[in-house]
């Protein structure tokens, strides 16, 4: 069975009934709207609108659920030496991901927040980490075009508390 | 990428990314700007560290801030005021720690200019203190309502000067200051 959903750009993506499922808030709104896979009804009558994705970034969500509808649900670990969640990246994730400018990897992220979907979520907080990881303050900064509004006490009030950190 | 804006991330994504980070690439991030000390700043954690055996001065005085500290060897009177900055609650189990009475208004400098609620208790030798007091002026008819210095006596309560506990409060320099500090001169 098939899934109407209508992005906020009025374009209609029709899904399989797995793939809609992947998103939390798509499932909960078939759920209200009394949509079930066995009645062809059901779903033929109603779609779900979908007003805070665009045509564009819908596309890219349902390539990735397309990739992985079939997965095992993964359950999140703290299981590294300091305690720390860790996320692994797949290859074909990073591959997904890494051609995407950090604009669109930001909208990709706000729809996978607005869908709930946590597994691309996770893909791409991780991606974001890294590209950040082992970078210094001012590098993080340039990259990030970030302008530093701290006062010089407070810069050196933070360089004291975080001093433990450095090499 | 030229348009990199890390403030497009929706504020849970932000948190999400922080939450992956390594503590040294966190902190990094922490000093880039003061919307991203906010955000990498944990509001809800604390942190007791319990030192039992003797650490050297640069390994405490670069350890991040605790809920508690607790030193079971003696330290150095400045290590003492570094970390006094730092932590919340400061816990030395090993001995006194003898203060002068400058560090004594040096600690209470501390203090008065910390933002965090937090409790002060410590002992004072009498005749220092005394003698601190009558410089500025205490005598034998001394009562409660005079101000000696920083100090404002507001309480005697067992006779002038024979008194072994002065209740002081010390407001008048350290505007923030407004606790009621208890000295035991016994």
């Amino acid at each position: 069975p098939n899934v109407k959903l209508v992005t906020s750009d009025n374009e209609e993506f029709v899904v399989d009934f797995r793939i809609a499922k992947m998103s939390v808030t798509v499932s909960r709104l078939m759920e209200a709207m009394n949509m079930s896979e066995t009645d062809d009804a059901s779903l033929l009558s109603n779609s779900i609108p979908l007003p805070n994705v665009t045509k564009a970034v819908m596309a890219r969500v349902i390539e990735w659920c397309e990739k992985h509808k079939n997965d095992e649900p993964k359950e999140e670990k703290e299981n590294d030496k300091r305690g720390r969640t860790t996320h692994v990246v797949s290859d074909w994730d990073k591959e997904f991901l890494k051609n995407d400018e950090f604009g669109r990897l930001c909208q990709l992220m706000g729809a996978a927040n607005y869908l709930e979907i946590k597994g691309l979520f996770n893909d791409i907080s991780q991606t974001i980490a890294n590209m950040i990881h082992g970078k210094k303050s001012d590098e993080i900064a340039e990259m990030f075009n970030i302008h530093c509004d701290l006062t010089e006490a407070e810069k050196k009030e933070i360089r004291k508390k975080t001093a433990w950190c450095e090499d | 990428d030229s348009q990199m804006d890390i403030f497009l991330l929706p504020d849970l994504a932000l948190r999400r990314v922080i939450k992956l980070m390594e503590n040294r690439n966190r902190l990094r991030l922490r000093r880039t700007c003061r919307s991203l000390e906010f955000f990498s700043t944990p509001p809800d954690r604390k942190y007791i560290l319990d030192v039992i055996s003797p650490l050297e001065s640069g390994m405490l005085v670069s350890l991040p801030p605790m809920e508690k500290l607790i030193l079971h060897d003696q330290v150095p009177v400045a290590i003492f005021l570094d970390l006094m900055l730092v932590h919340r609650s400061l816990y030395v189990l090993s001995d006194t720690i003898s203060l002068s009475i400058e560090e004594c208004i040096a600690v209470m400098k501390i203090f008065s200019e910390d933002s965090r609620e937090r409790d002060i208790r410590f002992s004072i030798d009498s005749t220092t203190f005394r003698r601190y007091l009558t410089d500025f002026g205490m005598t034998d008819t001394t009562q409660a309502g005079d101000r000696f210095g920083e100090f404002d006596l507001i309480g005697l309560p067992d006779g002038v000067l024979a008194s072994s506990i002065l209740q002081l409060l010390a407001s008048s320099t350290f505007s923030a200051l407004t606790g009621r500090t208890e000295l035991d001169l016994s």
